[in-house]
């Protein structure tokens, strides 16, 4: 008879199975006491989890929450964001003509631009317009941001966290009409180091080292203190 | 611009149920998931602009509500006890209300034993359970929605089912 992993009979309960796969699995099931007592069992479980999660909607959504939605104006955010911009903008500008080089306000920004130019230099030229988009959005945006990078691509940051040499990356994803593709980047030496990490599967693997437990992820206040000293 | 922004309304509207279930996986407690509710609605209304009519919308709202839960959990531990649970769901009153019938105080035991063995199940063994099990999502949109290969999600949905068919 031939062994059934208990990943296996759940694959199987959930349909995950190729056609071979489950062909195998049912006759096991079919001569295996044993095994048909595992189904029922999973079974069960599952049913378990039905009503721990049916709960929920014994309770009525919050006609608070539904009316904080329902009141939520579209200029609310470009608004605020607007305003945030402005006082960014504001507050560089003052920095420029407040510090030493007020009478030189020109110069300065000139300079400023040089500088930018010179540090960002080495990741724009890194790669095509697509990519210097992308590594403009993971200077810039903050985690679970969606950006379109051009008609058929967009960019989603996941998270942020910093490896074990203290260095800033980002999970992002890639979608595109046929999918989505998952990225890793990490910034060395002012250049992002990327590495491509799980495409659209066809075959299962094994869990590996790609995934970052949730207490290497940065917060959201420590990430945009990250962004924030890039874009300094 | 406008049609687009009452369709963000509408599509949050409608995953609300969802969106509720999704934070109890991630949370394991109801009132706690009603609070991770409240601030992803909020956070999804502060950055509806990146909204797109199709298909990844539910994936960005729960990787929106998982990183908020990733945020609160680095804060702050979750200290509420499966008791403080029951409390807020009445079950302790209703068990000792003597107009509960015996079918309903049945339900209610059944309900607490539930409660008690998937609050032990680890947060990624719950949340793969529910998106699977639950909301009948391939392990392929799970991975997507959990960040984690499609291999890890088979593992952790068998592990959540063993564990819990073990407490049966």
């Amino acid at each position: 008879m031939p062994t059934i992993s208990d990943e296996e009979l759940s694959a199987y309960l959930d349909g995950e199975l190729n056609n071979q796969a489950k062909k195998r699995v049912e006759a096991a099931i079919q001569d295996s006491p044993t095994l048909q007592r595992k189904i029922a069992k999973l079974k069960q479980a599952d049913q378990m989890a039905r009503i721990f999660f049916e709960q929920s909607d014994q309770h009525a959504i919050s006609e608070s929450l539904k009316n904080t939605i329902r009141n939520h104006q579209a200029h609310t955010t470009s608004s605020r964001k607007r305003n945030n911009t402005q006082k960014v903008a504001k507050n560089a500008a003052k920095k420029v003509v407040q510090g030493p080089w007020r009478n030189m306000g020109y110069w300065a920004i000139a300079a400023s631009v040089l500088l930018a130019v010179a540090v960002l230099w080495p990741q724009t030229q890194t790669g095509n317009p697509l990519q210097q988009r992308i590594q403009h959005g993971l200077a810039t945006l903050a985690q679970n941001s969606v950006q379109n990078l051009n008609s058929e691509t967009r960019l989603e940051i996941l998270w942020s966290s910093e490896n074990a040499q203290g260095h800033f990356c980002r999970r992002y994803a890639l979608h595109t009409v046929n999918g989505s593709s998952q990225h890793q980047a990490c910034l060395v030496q002012d250049n992002w180091k990327i590495e491509d990490l799980h495409e659209v599967q066809t075959d299962y693997q094994l869990a590996s080292d790609v995934f970052t437990p949730p207490e290497t992820v940065l917060t959201a206040e420590e990430e945009q203190a990250w962004l924030q000293k890039l874009n300094r | 611009m406008n049609q687009q922004h009452q369709q963000f309304q509408q599509a949050l509207l409608d995953v609300l149920p969802a969106l509720r279930r999704y934070c109890l996986s991630l949370t394991g407690q109801l009132h706690s998931a009603e609070d991770l509710l409240q601030a992803t609605v909020e956070r999804a209304l502060d950055r509806w602009q990146q909204y797109q009519p199709d298909t990844y919308f539910n994936a960005w709202l729960y990787r929106l509500c998982r990183n908020l839960w990733i945020d609160t959990m680095r804060k702050e531990k979750p200290t509420d006890s499966l008791d403080d649970e029951q409390e807020s769901l009445g079950l302790n009153e209703s068990t000792t209300d003597t107009c509960v019938t015996g079918q309903q105080h049945e339900a209610q035991l059944t309900l607490a034993r539930v409660q008690h063995h998937m609050a032990k199940l680890s947060e990624g063994l719950r949340t793969a359970l529910y998106l699977v099990a639950v909301e009948g999502r391939s392990y392929q949109e799970v991975a997507t929605i959990m960040d984690v290969p499609v291999g890890t999600i088979m593992s952790r949905v068998s592990r959540a089912r063993q564990q819990l068919s073990e407490s049966l």
